[in-house]
């Protein structure tokens, strides 16, 4: 069994709306440690990687490994329920089919979710190795994706000494976004080499949704490789995105 | 190369300009000019459920079930047409076409005032009608021992017998007690009859190859058709020899990956895959997430029991080859409604009997006479199935391909390949996880 408690149930809003925007059902690893799930879009494009460490709760009860298997969707539905200043508790027993969540605010509300018999088989991370590694403000990130899904449905991006260029062109125009050390919106760059790639605006911009739990967004890619997107949560743990990249042209 | 008995070519299954995206120059008169170029001597009226259509039929000749215009007379007609039926099987709702051939416009009327209750007749060329496939062929049965339904385009992913989406899995789940009634089965474009011999199900029904064409020129009419030995030509007994004497019924083809829908795939993206790639991406659109439009070959490979090669007892025979216009196509490099393409197609069918003549029969020396060695090589390239297509996927037409010889040159095939090595390479993530440790 599990049973956790969150000071704040919009951190859990927040989680599952970034992870409902790519999967539809996964599986929870809830340990001692805390809860993570690892889960691949069904076209196997884009990858996310959540870690919420037992720190994150306020309190925190687990005492062996627990598959929780869900459908994000009904568990999304059931978050939006969330109040703004309720706290959320988790609770699984060791035979239940069910996860209770329960938000204690004026009221105590349980709600019981129907859990999903999963295969649990833990995806391995891709091993990529990077040669750029910029960190921006996520609204920064954000704005300069909004800009690009303006004109086109992928987006170009390249590293060069001291800036970060995000550009987009089709059939409905064209876009450049810069992003420079010296406005102070790079707020750290390492550089192996230059590098540059293609990416679906379909999947960053859903990515982009855990903008809203982090203030900085970490952009790690290598040439016509997959794109890593990490935010870090303000409240501990963490949110990590991979994008397959889109061939220029065969 | 195989031997087609040349009886009579029929393209049974075509449309009116009363069904929607039909060319407004579909007309009786058209399409006697498009069948004799084409070299077609029967073709279906279609849309005899259409009321204004059946006044078209009304101003024909008849003789013993078959329709002329009355100062031509070289096409000969058989009332046709094609209903779509709604339906429940197991909760879920199925959209299935049917062609529908019938003796006299007489016994169309009589059964469209069936019909008629089920749906709105008038609305369309091809009506939708609320009805299980059974109670149609029981509707269509009960005229007449020559009144036939035959299932359209069965392997077409939408509205057709086992298409993917909103077809069933064995036939008796459409035709339940009346499948007995079912006597052929219409391939569609997209499979042919290889395919279709990987379903033993199948082995007992004739197939059939036509058109369904939306325009009476000859380049849509007649790419696939029937080839039918029959003693006299009459509606009794070309519908005879379809029920009792499928050896008597070769098909002309197309090579199926010309189809709009042999391989998986998704228009949108210009993402097409094989059915094994189909199958490893879960139908997924590798682009967009999307769920793919599964193919007819991926469809086969669901339902087939048999392994690829194997021939049945009784198979019929059929020869592949594309119209005239794609050859010319291939060979001007424009597409085949190009003012050059239609040019060089009056000029080089004038010269012959008809379209058929020159694509099938026509010895060498007579083509290269006529249209040039250029041509002439392509048309044999056609015959001996040596020409490559660019499987047709989601709507879009398979692209036929000239094979070019010499080092160094890639082939349409080796560009299919290279194809599916782009798409499994670049666009998932799998290919940058380690696995097995």
């Amino acid at each position: 069994m599990f049973k956790a408690v969150l000071a704040d149930s919009r951190v859990w809003k927040n989680v599952i709306e970034s992870i409902s925007t790519l999967v539809e059902e996964g599986v929870f690893l809830v340990d001692p440690t805390g809860v993570r799930l690892r889960a691949m879009d069904p076209s196997r494009v884009a990858m996310v990687d959540m870690e919420l460490p037992k720190a994150t709760f306020e309190s925190f009860e687990c005492a062996t490994e627990t598959p929780v298997g869900v459908n994000f969707e009904d568990m999304k539905n059931i978050m939006k329920r969330a109040g703004s200043s309720e706290k959320l508790e988790l609770e699984k027993g060791d035979d239940e089919a069910r996860l209770k969540l329960r938000f204690k605010g004026k009221s105590s509300r349980t709600f019981s979710l129907p859990l999903l018999d999963l295969s649990k088989d833990e995806l391995s991370a891709p091993r990529i190795p990077f040669n750029v590694t910029i960190k921006t403000p996520a609204g920064t990130l954000l704005e300069a994706i909004k800009d690009a899904e303006v004109v086109s449905d992928f987006v170009k991006v390249n590293a060069e000494e001291g800036q970060l260029k995000i550009s987009a062109n089709g059939d409905r125009g064209e876009v450049d976004v810069v992003i420079t050390k010296e406005s102070g919106e790079i707020l750290s760059m390492e550089m192996k080499e230059p590098a540059h790639a293609l990416y679906s605006l379909t999947y960053l911009s859903k990515m982009m949704v855990a903008s809203g739990l982090s203030e900085i967004a970490a952009i790690m890619f290598s040439t016509d490789m997959p794109m890593r997107l990490d935010f870090n949560l303000a409240s501990g743990g963490k949110i990590v995105y991979y994008l397959a990249p889109r061939m220029e042209a065969e | 190369m195989v031997r087609i008995p040349m009886n009579i070519i029929a393209d049974l299954h075509l449309h009116s300009p009363y069904s929607m995206a039909v060319s407004k120059e579909m007309s009786f008169r058209n399409l006697e000019r498009g069948g004799v170029v084409k070299g077609l001597d029967v073709l279906g009226t279609g849309d005899f459920t259409h009321p204004k259509w059946r006044e078209e039929i009304r101003k024909l000749s008849e003789e013993e079930g078959l329709y002329n215009i009355k100062d031509a007379g070289e096409v000969k007609f058989v009332v046709s047409g094609e209903v779509c039926t709604v339906f429940n099987v197991g909760g879920r709702s199925k959209r299935i076409h049917h062609l529908i051939l019938l003796p006299s416009l007489q016994l169309a009327e009589n059964l469209c005032v069936t019909l008629g209750k089920r749906g709105n007749l008038e609305s369309d060329g091809r009506p939708t009608l609320s009805m299980t496939g059974a109670e149609l062929v029981d509707a269509v049965a009960e005229l007449g021992e020559e009144c036939m339904v035959v299932p359209a385009h069965i392997w077409t992913p939408w509205f057709s017998l086992f298409g993917d989406k909103g077809g069933v899995d064995r036939i008796e789940e459409c035709y339940e007690d009346q499948t007995p009634h079912i006597y052929a089965l219409e391939t569609g474009l997209s499979s042919d009859p290889p395919m279709n011999w990987r379903v033993s199900a199948l082995d007992r029904f004739t197939l059939l190859s036509n058109s369904d064409s939306h325009s009476p020129s000859p380049w849509r009419i007649g790419r696939e058709a029937n080839v039918i030995e029959v003693a006299h030509l009459t509606y009794g007994e070309i519908v005879e020899t379809i029920m009792h004497r499928k050896g008597n019924v070769a098909t002309i083809e197309v090579e199926p990956s010309y189809g709009k829908y042999h391989w998986t795939g998704h228009r949108n993206c210009g993402v097409s895959v094989p059915p094994s790639e189909a199958i490893r991406l879960k139908g997924i659109c590798p682009v967009c997430g999307k769920k793919m439009t599964k193919g007819v070959a991926e469809r086969v490979e669901e339902l087939a029991d048999r392994a690829e090669g194997v021939v049945p007892e009784g198979a019929q025979k059929f020869i592949e080859i594309l119209p005239l216009s794609e050859v010319l196509a291939l060979v001007v490099g424009k597409d085949i409604f190009s003012a050059e393409v239609q040019r060089k197609y009056w000029e080089i069918v004038k010269d012959f009997k008809n379209e058929i003549e020159v694509l099938i029969h026509s010895p060498y020396d007579r083509l290269v006479k006529s249209c040039g060695r250029e041509i002439a090589d392509v048309i044999l390239m056609n015959r001996e199935n040596k020409l490559i297509i660019a499987p047709g996927y989601d709507g879009v037409y398979g692209k036929p391909e000239l094979k070019v010889g010499g080092s160094g040159s890639e082939t349409g095939k080796n560009k299919i390949e290279r194809k599916e090595r782009f798409l499994r390479k670049a666009r998932n993530l799998d290919d940058y996880i380690e696995t097995g440790g």
